[in-house]
């Protein structure tokens, strides 16, 4: 099933495509957790994401036709 | 092209003499150091006399907007307040949002100086090109947001006022300048050289226009900026929780300060994170000047010790308040916030001093009869108790208000090895045992050990948290960046949350100002000012350098004991490394001093002049 993954904020630049939304095959039961370990890109750099618009935390199950949005940690306070 | 974002004239107030001038904004400041953070480091190195006490008539208090302060765009409502720290003996600033910035602009004024020492108690009142010195003899002794709710019934809700709380006018080493009921000038203990001088207040009302170069221009990009705020994916997830949002992150990633930065990880944060204080204790969303993102919260909170309603907690509050103390209830982490916001008092140095005081009882370097009570973890009474006594300078509290660094000097015992600071300056909200590239950021602050220079910990994250490579340069690519930021006269969390890019503010500078520059232009003064700002410590602290750089030593010599960091801790050896690195990459000496021709490059050269006069050797 194919999924539509995008990130915002500072771990962007850190995401493939720098953030901008990439349509990425997943796996049935994936997580986003499983998605980024096939991404090659640490789940830590994230602090939870919005599916569909809602938000999830990263052992949130894909679906087809999500639309995920990682959601960067603010960087300072 | 004509000039615009700048008012041209800088105000020089004398508290001794009740006097005031202006003189015009520098040509070469304007070009070589752009504004607010630029502009204090500069004026502070010109007039702040080699070898002058942090509290004394010689000192100088810059307060500094920026040429993009009060501008038609997104987060221009920043001020920056600097002054040779009492906490550090060196350079020292801090800033702070809400009204106060863009107020000064429309007053007529880049930047104010503030000199001497009042008789008595004073409110300095600056109404446009009038200057006033009131008696604030009413307001001395009251706390920093009931004075500010005072000042505001006298001389009206127009008025945009600064103020001191007890602590500052006890001269604790971490006492804050407070703003709009919430928002402080934290950091480096500006406050305590406001309470030095007698200045509890400074109020601020303009009615001037703010000149830009190419107004149309500029009004249809912050047009463009302000639509694009609210269409970034970032600003649904951001406004709700604020700050706050990040202490489940920061616990992932074993980073979150516990118990005194014993520990890594905080057993209780989903009592003190966003998500507790948007459904138990938020009230309302809080933003400053222009801004469409509001990171601040109202909230109301009850405790066992009374009902509070105060703005925050803030997630660096929430950290060092919070799991340093071990409070795990987002109601007492508001109490205790709004405690030390009415004294005045730095809550992020105040929440390590009180962590510090603890771990001391806890392991009888301090006992009932040196403190007066018993100290506990986790307990709101302990932290309110050592709160007003370190405001008050009362009992042990006149110990632990030097910060720190000069109380584990005292208490000995070993307590040095637990006193989290750098430079005298207390650890803010990001615990390095496990992120070399957040330790180096940490350990070359020019202010202390402070975050806001360089937030680096996804770096770490995403390049590997075990290896050394690369992570000074990530430090010194930040430490350029965001203080940027603090020279414009911005926020920077529109870019840093929302995901604004950079690019945004090149192109609008030369539109407001009038300036032919670049990106590259901005960051080559950040660079500037950098230099100057640690030349400036070298001045003022006789054999500055490397040993002011290292990290406490419970980092280097305690591995981490629980959680996802466990085990894990930056040795002496990879402290220096990173330094040698570091050093090396800024140009500067083994010792840590600009180099020579780092200087000269900068057009610097009257610095690096004056630092061989002390002795220093410059040669890389």
């Amino acid at each position: 099933m194919k999924i539509v993954l995008s990130c915002v904020g500072g771990s962007a630049q850190y995401f493939p495509g720098g953030g901008k939304k990439i349509e990425v095959e997943a796996r049935d039961r994936d997580t986003i957790e499983d998605m980024l370990a096939r991404l090659g890109v640490s789940k830590d750099l994230f602090m939870f994401a919005q599916a569909n618009g809602e938000k999830v935390d990263l052992s949130y199950r894909v679906r087809e036709g999500d639309d995920i949005m990682l959601v960067s940690p603010l960087a300072g306070g | 092209m004509k000039r615009g974002g700048y008012m041209g004239k800088i105000l020089e107030i004398d508290l001794s003499m009740k006097t005031s001038r202006t003189t015009p904004t520098g040509e070469d400041l304007m070009r070589d150091f752009i504004g607010g953070r630029g502009f204090v480091a500069k004026l502070l190195w010109d007039l702040v006399p080699r070898g002058a006490a942090p509290f004394s008539e010689e000192n100088v208090v810059v307060i500094a907007p920026g040429p993009l302060t009060g501008v038609f765009l997104p987060g221009s409502g920043k001020v920056h307040m600097g002054t040779k720290s009492p906490a550090s003996g060196g350079y020292g600033d801090s800033n702070m949002g809400g009204h106060f910035s863009p107020e000064i602009k429309c007053a007529g004024y880049d930047a104010i100086l503030v000199r001497g020492k009042g008789k008595e108690p004073t409110l300095v009142v600056i109404e446009d090109d009038k200057v006033a010195f009131q008696d604030a003899g009413d307001v001395w002794g009251r706390g920093a947001i009931t004075a500010e709710s005072m000042l505001k019934k006298r001389l009206g809700e127009d008025f945009q006022i600064a103020t001191i709380g007890p602590a500052g006018e006890n001269l604790v080493k971490f006492a804050c300048v407070s703003h709009d009921f919430g928002r402080q000038a934290g950091r480096t203990g500006v406050g305590a050289v406001w309470g030095w001088k007698n200045l509890k207040a400074i109020a601020v009302r303009g009615t001037k226009t703010i000149p830009v170069a190419e107004p149309e221009k500029a009004f249809q990009k912050g047009k463009e900026m302000y639509a694009a705020c609210f269409h970034k994916p970032g600003f649904q997830t951001w406004t709700p929780y604020g700050t706050a949002e990040v202490v489940d992150w920061v616990n992932k990633v074993g980073a979150f300060p516990t118990r005194n930065f014993s520990e890594t990880y905080f057993e209780g944060y989903r009592g003190i994170n966003g998500q507790a204080l948007k459904d138990r204790i938020k009230v309302t969303d809080k933003g400053c000047f222009g801004c469409p993102t509001p990171c601040g919260k109202y909230s109301r909170a009850r405790t066992a010790l009374g009902e509070v309603l105060v703005e925050g907690p803030e997630y660096e509050t929430i950290a060092l308040l919070g799991g340093n103390v071990g409070l795990d209830k987002i109601e007492e982490v508001a109490y205790a916030n709004a405690v030390a916001d009415e004294l005045g008092l730095d809550t992020i140095s105040g929440g390590n001093v009180a962590a510090f005081a603890i771990e001391c009882f806890q392991k009888g370097l301090l006992t009932e009869k040196d403190v007066g009570r018993k100290l506990a973890w986790g307990d709101l009474g302990s932290v309110v108790f050592l709160l007003e006594k370190m405001a008050r300078r009362e009992g042990i509290g006149d110990l632990l208000a030097e910060g720190v660094r000069t109380a584990s000097r005292k208490i000995r015992g070993g307590s040095e090895k637990f006193a989290i600071q750098v430079k005298g300056v207390e650890w803010s909200g990001y615990e390095a045992r496990w992120a070399p590239a957040m330790m180096i950021s940490y350990m070359t602050c020019d202010v202390g050990a402070h975050h806001n220079r360089s937030w680096a910990i996804t770096y770490d994250v995403a390049k590997g948290r075990d290896t050394l490579e690369g992570k000074a340069d990530k430090a010194i690519e930040l430490q350029h960046i965001r203080p940027v930021f603090d020279a414009l006269g911005l926020c920077r969390l529109q870019w840093v949350e929302i995901g604004f890019e950079l690019e945004n503010y090149a192109e609008l500078f030369p539109m407001v100002t009038g300036m032919d520059y670049r990106w590259e232009d901005l960051i080559r003064a950040s660079e500037r000012t950098w230099n100057l700002t640690r030349a400036f410590s070298a001045r003022e602290i006789a054999g500055f350098g490397r040993s002011y750089d290292y990290p406490p030593e419970r980092f280097m010599e305690e591995p981490v004991p629980d959680g996802p960091a466990k085990g894990k801790l930056i040795r002496r050896a990879q402290a220096d490394a990173l330094l040698d690195d570091y050093y090396a990459k800024r140009g500067w000496t083994p010792g840590g001093l600009p180099g020579k021709a780092k200087l000269e490059e900068l057009g610097l050269g009257y610095v690096a002049g004056e630092l061989e006069k002390d002795g220093y050797s410059l040669k890389p």
